[in-house]
């Protein structure tokens, strides 16, 4: 049975491509690759760790004090790096980075959730609930991880990260490009907004999640449990696998996660339909991933466009026809988010246009 | 008093040295050694089939998780829908873990950590090793949020709106709490942590 579909009343972002909704769509539509060999954010410098230098530089004010869940998997991890060559005991990253997020964007309640790299829309499936249930009528879902040692070192250790840059969906994929991001989404309930006549951005249709139950890192292979979560998502928005125009895909360029996730793509969707994966100019920002392709679904619909897939010279069979070297225009219909996290912990968002 | 719809339909409270069911009541002694529990276990009846495969290579917090999710799941008494998902919450985190990965990084160089250390830094990956145990694949998600468990059954309750069953799961620094939920109804004092729900004696 579809749920209430929640509007989205701002957002913003800072990733390597820069800082708002227009920057990073114009540098997706440029198709630049700002790798070096990392992708990372300009940012202030300061003391505090990297992760709350770019958490604080998002700017999404609220008409009155939300709810707030934040998604993350490290947190601000610098703490534990610095403590460990200190001697000295760390504080807990995710405790400073949820305490760093609700002084920022003035929260009555704050509250973090940890999925994995599915962990931002798994904030925003919290966000959308809270609004849903009537427990507020502001809810805002914040993403954030950071390029760090410990996780270029740990994903490095997996044989994880790729030698000359990801490559989504290619077919000489060869790893992941570690990157960094902080991306907001600000919701409000449905009935609030009209009666102030607040614009609205975009729509959170519906929301889906999984778990493969196979591996501590790989996905599984057929893809099944991530169709499970598109179906969950497509229920609750109360439309059918048709009704998608594209997808924004996890797409590390990791040979498992991209294979798994063609794979889930082939069983619902028709093979033009159009697929980007925002990782081959942004890296990989844990995370934030899904808050950022969330926010950068706006601007796809906004624009009815898709940017072409950096990155990706030579795509997968089954990608031939879903990622493009050029911008394609978009029919009509709502755009999908997916993220496949560690663990085998998968996450689909359905997101409508303003109209 | 509260009243969440919700009932806890199987529960385990899991330490060093002894381990209690929520429905079958009494406390058990168990062996010193993760695997000699679960060799323990793998023995009873009423311990659902569970895969096991990466069970020695797993950290302590996920060998923990584990057993304390195969304790709550026999202690239901019921097969466990696939479809049920798990929600881990607060307790001590995963600060230990991240520690022990990049003490190790550095002592070895600083070139190269070890992925067996660095996989269980996500506090994610306790309860994904307990969903691949008992073969879950509902939703799985570690909440921090205020200690106060009338918030996590507040959550519990939501996620029953979308799974059969949800697992609850605290790991805590001295013991380990998992509780099977179901719809239902239930009248609970909140208080601070998981470790602190009475179970019935």
């Amino acid at each position: 049975m579809a749920e209430a579909a929640i509007p989205i009343l701002g957002c913003d972002l800072i990733t390597p491509l820069g800082h708002g909704l227009e920057a990073n769509w114009e540098g997706l539509l440029r198709g630049i690759r700002p790798f070096a060999p990392f992708a990372r954010c300009e940012l202030p410098t300061g003391p505090e760790p990297r992760a709350v230098r770019l958490l604080t530089e998002l700017e999404l004010e609220a008409d009155e004090p939300p709810v707030l869940y934040v998604g993350t998997t490290v947190g601000a991890i610098e703490l534990v790096e610095s403590a460990v060559r200190a001697g000295t005991p760390p504080p807990d990253p995710l405790d400073v980075l949820l305490t760093c997020a609700r002084r920022h964007f003035g929260a009555t309640r704050a509250e973090l959730v940890s999925a994995a790299c599915s962990s931002g829309q798994a904030a925003l499936a919290a966000a959308v609930r809270a609004i849903r249930s009537g427990e507020a009528t502001r809810a805002l879902a914040v993403g954030c991880d950071a390029v760090s040692e410990f996780a270029v070192s740990g994903f490095t250790t997996l044989g994880a990260v790729s030698a000359t840059g990801c490559r989504p969906y290619a077919v000489d994929r060869d790893g992941l490009t570690p990157g960094e991001a902080a991306a907001a989404l600000l919701l409000g309930s449905p009935e609030s907004v009209s009666e102030r006549g607040l614009p609205v951005a975009g729509w959170v249709l519906g929301c889906g999640a999984s778990c493969d139950a196979e591996h501590a890192t790989a996905p599984r292979a057929d893809g099944e449990p991530l169709v499970r979560a598109i179906r969950q998502a497509l229920g609750e928005a109360g439309i059918g696998p048709a009704a998608v125009s594209a997808v924004l895909g996890h797409g590390t360029g990791t040979v498992h996660n991209d294979a798994a996730e063609l794979a889930a793509l082939e069983k619902l969707f028709p093979p033009e339909l159009p697929l980007l994966s925002i990782k081959g100019q942004c890296g990989h920002p844990l995370g934030a991933s899904g808050l950022v392709q969330t926010a950068l679904a706006l601007a796809v619909l906004q624009h009815r466009k898709l940017p072409p897939q950096a990155g990706c010279r030579h795509p997968e069979t089954t990608a031939q026809k879903r990622v493009g070297a050029t911008v394609r225009e978009l029919g009509p219909g709502v755009v999908l988010s997916l993220n496949l996290g560690f663990g085998g912990l998968n996450s689909a968002v359905v997101i409508g246009g303003a109209t | 008093m509260r009243c969440f719809p919700l009932t806890i339909v199987g529960g385990a409270r899991l330490g060093a040295a002894e381990y209690r069911l929520y429905r079958r009541k009494g406390v058990c002694n168990r062996p010193a050694a993760d695997s000699g529990l679960l060799a323990e276990l793998a023995t009873q009846t009423w311990i659902p089939p569970c895969r096991s495969g990466n069970f020695r290579r797993a950290g302590g917090a996920a060998r923990s998780a584990v057993l304390a999710a195969l304790l709550a799941a026999g202690d239901a008494g019921e097969p466990i829908p696939p479809d049920a998902g798990i929600l881990g919450w607060n307790g001590r985190g995963c600060v230990a873990e991240d520690e022990a990965y990049f003490r190790d990084y550095l002592e070895h160089g600083g070139e190269l950590g070890q992925g067996r250390l660095f996989v269980p830094t996500l506090p994610t990956a306790p309860l994904a090793e307990a969903a691949i145990a008992l073969g879950l694949g509902g939703e799985v998600a570690y909440w921090r949020t205020a200690p106060d468990t009338g918030r996590l059954f507040e959550l519990a309750a939501d996620r029953l709106r979308r799974e059969p069953r949800v697992l609850l799961l605290e790991l805590g620094c001295q013991e380990v709490t998992a509780l099977f939920c179901a719809p239902g109804s239930w009248l609970h004092e909140p208080c601070s942590a998981l470790a602190e729900v009475e179970f019935p004696e």
